[in-house]
């Protein structure tokens, strides 16, 4: 009980509770100590984030990002040891937030730079007896051209012209890195619906496309 | 050709994969954090399974949260189990602190008082991890800035008895028990001298700064800077007494480029050759 004080006291800006300032002593103020603590947390936790949304971090600025980021540290408590969950849920708490509620696009540039970093630490079995799926791909949608966005951020370009026109992205592993590839409404829904079927219902799929088409998913990656 | 055996490593860190692999540079040992590597592909494996064709591997768990008061997370140590499975490292080694409350982990190495009963309920989760892990745990003394008023065993005794009352070893922190005895007026010599040779498993050293408050400094352990002058006479004393050991340079933040690591993995090299030339033992 008294490690989930502490902890709370570690979180909190407020003044330090009696009861745990009572328990704890150094050579600064309880106020002091507690701050060593809360500085690592949320600078370490801050850093994880800005590793893998550089390019939102860029669209929103530094310092609204290292708010939104806090914020969403203290709402939403990631509870694994690793961190390479951490921040799955961040495009879904900026979607949230009410300050970007007239930017959704920057809600699905996290999303796209989150599905990156899953692919980047996805398995990628290389040896099959036939062409299946690429298991490190993911697939992003949005109501905006993502894929301009995403290209846009970060650089030294004139002012985005967000267009809204339906877009999906899809993040794929090949040849050692990973790559972006744009595809209609029309396109990522077919992908999307060939994804989320098991692998015999795949198999049938494949085999019924013309030669020209398997060659095309082979050479972007998605089928390997 | 250079026959004397290398003692010292450095911790393996993301910017080093490509150099490491391309130069192989001479190395004892590299220090991994298995929670690096809790997904199950992508490059981070794919430069770790090359490395460690090379190289032994020091596994260094920051994730147990061995002194909390929160159930052990068995998902956790059941992945740490198949990724020793998969690379079998030489070593494997955890911290004397906590670091999770029910539904948050706080990604930090969080100071726990020292009392009997503090000790019972440490040494029964060092038990069970090692039972799980079917291995011996090499436990850290931590860096702390607080100082809990209910302890009533020093720290060196409560770390000291450890390996008697679990069968654990030590992971001896040299910077830790530096910045802990400066943050908290101990004696640092005092402090290793409690420490049995015969127990220590691993070495670390690492750089510290001091930061100032109205009130006073205090010594934070960043692992950010090269080791200090005070840590490195603190290391060879220690090594002087209790003859060489594995003993790694740990640099976290602001992670430099590889030939400065290397350059103080060598003085730490140096003083092990050193101290083993002055013990016959």
């Amino acid at each position: 009980m008294w490690q989930s004080r502490l902890v709370a006291n570690v979180l909190q800006q407020a003044p330090v509770e009696q009861d745990i300032s009572g328990h704890i002593s150094g050579s600064l103020a309880p106020e002091n100590l507690l701050q060593i603590y809360r500085h690592n947390y949320f600078s370490r936790m801050q850093e994880a984030l800005q590793a893998t949304f550089r390019k939102t971090e860029a669209m929103l600025g530094s310092a609204f990002f290292k708010q939104v980021s806090h914020d969403f540290i203290l709402a939403k408590p990631y509870q694994e040891a690793s961190l390479l969950n951490f921040g799955a849920i961040f495009s879904a708490y900026l979607k949230d937030t009410p300050q970007l509620s007239q930017l959704a696009y920057v809600a699905d540039l996290a999303a796209l730079e989150w599905a990156m970093e899953e692919v980047y630490n996805a398995q990628r079995r290389l040896s099959y007896e036939s062409v299946r799926l690429n298991p490190a791909m993911k697939l992003v949608a949005s109501d905006y051209a993502l894929l301009d966005i995403w290209q846009y951020t970060g650089t030294e370009s004139a002012e985005l012209d967000v267009c809204h026109q339906a877009q999906w992205v899809l993040v794929v592993w090949v040849q050692g890195n990973i790559r972006l590839q744009a595809f209609d409404q029309q396109q990522g829904e077919l992908l999307q619906a060939i994804m989320l079927t098991d692998y015999e219902e795949q198999q049938l799929a494949f085999s019924q496309l013309p030669k020209t088409t398997t060659n095309w998913l082979l050479n972007i990656g998605v089928l390997v | 050709m250079n026959v004397m055996q290398q003692w010292s490593g450095i911790g393996l860190r993301h910017p080093h994969y490509q150099n490491i692999l391309a130069n192989l540079p001479e190395l004892g040992w590299l220090e991994v954090h298995p929670e690096n590597y809790f997904g199950r592909g992508g490059l981070p494996h794919e430069y770790l399974s090359q490395i460690a064709a090379h190289y032994d591997l020091s596994f260094h768990g920051v994730g147990m949260s061995l002194g909390g008061d929160c159930p052990l997370d068995l998902t956790h140590l059941q992945r740490f189990r198949e990724l020793m499975d998969i690379y079998n490292p030489v070593r494997i080694s955890e911290h004397m602190s906590f670091s999770a409350v029910a539904g948050r982990h706080m990604h930090d190495l969080l100071p726990i008082p020292y009392t009997p009963k503090s000790q019972r309920l440490f040494c029964d989760r060092v038990q069970y991890a090692q039972d799980y892990l079917g291995t011996q745990l090499l436990i850290e003394n931590p860096s702390s800035y607080l100082q809990f008023t209910e302890s009533s065993i020093p720290e060196w005794e409560f770390f000291a008895a450890l390996p008697g009352l679990t069968g654990c070893g030590l992971l001896l922190d040299v910077n830790n028990v530096y910045v802990t005895c400066q943050n908290h007026n101990y004696d640092a010599k005092a402090y290793l001298q409690a420490i049995d040779g015969n127990d220590v498993g691993e070495i670390h050293l690492a750089g510290h700064t001091l930061k100032h408050f109205a009130q006073g400094s205090i010594c934070i352990d960043d692992h950010g800077s090269e080791v200090t002058p005070a840590v490195w006479d603190l290391f060879a004393q220690t090594i002087t007494r209790i003859g060489p050991k594995p003993t790694l340079i740990e640099w976290d933040t602001q992670v430099p480029e590889l030939s400065v690591l290397m350059a103080q993995r060598q003085l730490a090299q140096d003083l092990l050759e050193e101290s083993l030339c002055g013990n016959p033992d």
